[in-house]
């Protein structure tokens, strides 16, 4: 999952996105209103942490702009202000959710997770591919009862690929979504990952049926043959 | 009523003193002057050679006299209570005037607290989220940072606290009572806040108990009626010892709904009952005792109460203390 910060408060930017990368979100930051705005339109994001009080163009203006280009983005909004107002401003500007600073980086995560479920058709709170179950809030990852260690690029991966299983994910679209905007777009990072995957999901079990399959010249998918 | 409507009433009933004051000498010294004149002329009249027209003159000038002592006394008091109602007019105006500047000045400070309360939230949130990524992502820390960051992340804890109390207390109401007020029942509002304290009360094995009758309808604010009942069974759990008596209740009685919160614990004196209500105010015995409060809470409860026209007391005495909320009541 790949995450925005839209942030002028350096320091907060900064730790929120350790914090994030720590839960294996691919996390950009941006300092400023306006080119966080054209971030946000230019890359396909997964969810905007979108800062109310920003120099330039504010939160609100930013979030009604995103929501004029029919970008559907779930929008998290951050601000010192409480008063019923404006949190009646930002959740009308296109944010989806609202939270006070300073908050609790646990209910942040919580509200993340719970935004990103959204985009979900069924909701569900566990991904399930065949026997391979992966929790999004515990991250625990098993495949029938054997529980999977797996590094933080590795889960992300796996979660992207689970919560899109049976439809087959280019390349591309994997780097936008697991990655973030750092990464060289002509590097073999997401074949290499995939193997890492393979490795750990499916040659540990050779009785079961191998799940990560490729699609010569399109990408790769997971379960539904 | 609002504060400033009520110092402008109390300001031009000032000034509609002063004026009655002015007014009573000033017709006094009128009427004592008038008599006077009389008593001139009856002298010049006594005085007078030509005494053989006496009788006849005296008679005409009396019908006169008392003639224009009538009308003079009718003129002056019509014209006493015309000034009057005029300077009324005019206190209620200037007092207006004179408090306008210093209403603006009070909103002016106001907004300037909250201002900075907001701005301290931004800080705040870089001291927590800085130390949480530092925690989360650093394995190999000794207990001992553990130790000191959790105590950090509680002070910063407690600070959101005190800026999230200096909103309450200095945020003017940007709604007006048409679009955030609401009839509700004081009995459910004082049910959940009981439940919801019950663990607290159990940790102490405290006796804890709640009467309250149905349908006590108020109009206002539930969110922060609740606060205030939360508020004051707070308190009253804080300072009550183990194994006490923590008595809440909600009644109506005539055009009032009454809700009171007793404790058994050692009282306030009756120097500090007075204070108690201030902000930052905290009693000696709180000063020593081990928990923190911010010492708003009460200030809080106070004017959210006041801004709902009803009266907040303290009842106290070394067998425990009893804080009674009075509220007007709907139907």
């Amino acid at each position: 999952m790949r995450i925005l910060i839209i942030e002028d408060e350096v320091k907060v930017a900064n730790s929120l996105k350790t914090i994030l990368e720590a839960e294996s979100y691919a996390v950009d930051t941006c300092n400023d209103g306006s080119d966080g705005l054209e971030m946000a339109l230019m890359e396909d994001y997964d969810l905007i942490v979108l800062d109310l009080g920003l120099p330039g163009l504010n939160g609100v203006e930013v979030s009604r702009k995103i929501r004029a280009h029919k970008k559907t983005v779930p929008i998290i909004m951050l601000t010192a202000r409480d008063a019923i107002e404006s949190k009646i401003v930002g959740l009308d500007s296109g944010a989806d959710d609202y939270i006070v600073k300073p908050f609790e980086t646990e209910e942040l995560l919580a509200r993340i997770r719970a935004l990103l479920r959204r985009g979900q058709s069924s909701g569900e709170v566990t991904y399930l591919v065949d026997d391979l179950a992966l929790n999004p809030s515990s991250h625990i990852v098993k495949r029938g009862d054997k529980e999977l260690v797996l590094s933080a690029k590795e889960y992300a991966l796996l979660e992207f690929l689970m919560r899109h299983h049976g439809q087959i994910m280019t390349k591309q679209q994997i780097i936008d979504h697991v990655w973030d905007i750092d990464i060289d777009p002509f590097s073999n990072v997401v074949d290499v990952y995939i193997g890492y995957l393979r490795a750990k999901v499916d040659k540990v079990f050779p009785r079961q049926s191998a799940l990560i399959t490729t699609v010569k010249g399109l990408g790769y998918r997971i379960g539904d043959k | 009523m609002t504060t400033f409507q009520k110092a402008r009433l109390k300001l031009t009933a000032w000034y509609i003193v002063i004026i009655l004051i002015l007014l009573g000498i000033f017709s006094f010294a009128a009427i004592t002057s008038e008599s006077r004149a009389f008593v001139r002329l009856e002298q010049a009249l006594n005085n007078n050679d030509n005494r053989l027209h006496r009788p006849q003159l005296t008679e005409t000038l009396e019908a006169r006299l008392n003639e224009f002592d009538m009308r003079f006394r009718s003129v002056l008091y019509l014209f006493d209570l015309g000034l009057l109602i005029v300077a009324g007019g005019a206190s209620y105006f200037l007092s207006g005037r004179t408090l306008k500047p210093i209403q603006k000045m009070i909103r002016d400070q106001e907004e300037f607290s909250a201002d900075v309360s907001h701005e301290l939230r931004t800080p705040l949130t870089a001291i927590r989220t800085e130390i949480e990524a530092f925690t989360k992502t650093e394995k190999s820390m000794p207990q001992k940072y553990h130790e000191i960051f959790f105590s950090i992340q509680e002070e910063v804890t407690r600070m959101k606290d005190i800026v999230d109390g200096l909103l309450t207390l200095v945020r003017p109401d940007i709604y007006s009572k048409e679009q955030a007020w609401k009839v509700f029942d004081v009995d459910k509002v004082v049910s959940e806040a009981f439940k919801q304290m019950e663990a607290l009360a159990s940790q102490k094995q405290i006796d804890y108990q709640l009467i309250s009758n149905k349908e006590l309808l108020v109009l206002g604010r539930e969110d922060q009626i609740k606060q205030v009942i939360f508020i004051l069974i707070d308190n009253a759990l804080k300072f009550t010892p183990q194994n006490g008596q923590v008595l809440i209740g909600a009644e109506s009685a005539k055009d009032l709904i009454l809700i009171s919160v007793s404790d058994s614990g050692s009282g306030i004196p009756l120097d500090e009952s007075n204070r108690i209500f201030e902000r930052f105010y905290r009693g000696k015995e709180r000063a020593i005792s081990s928990d923190k409060g911010l010492g708003l809470g009460l200030a809080i409860a106070k004017k959210i109460i006041d801004g709902h026209n009803g009266r907040i007391t303290l009842k106290s005495s070394s067998q425990g203390s009893t804080f009674t909320i009075e509220l007007p009541r709907t139907s």
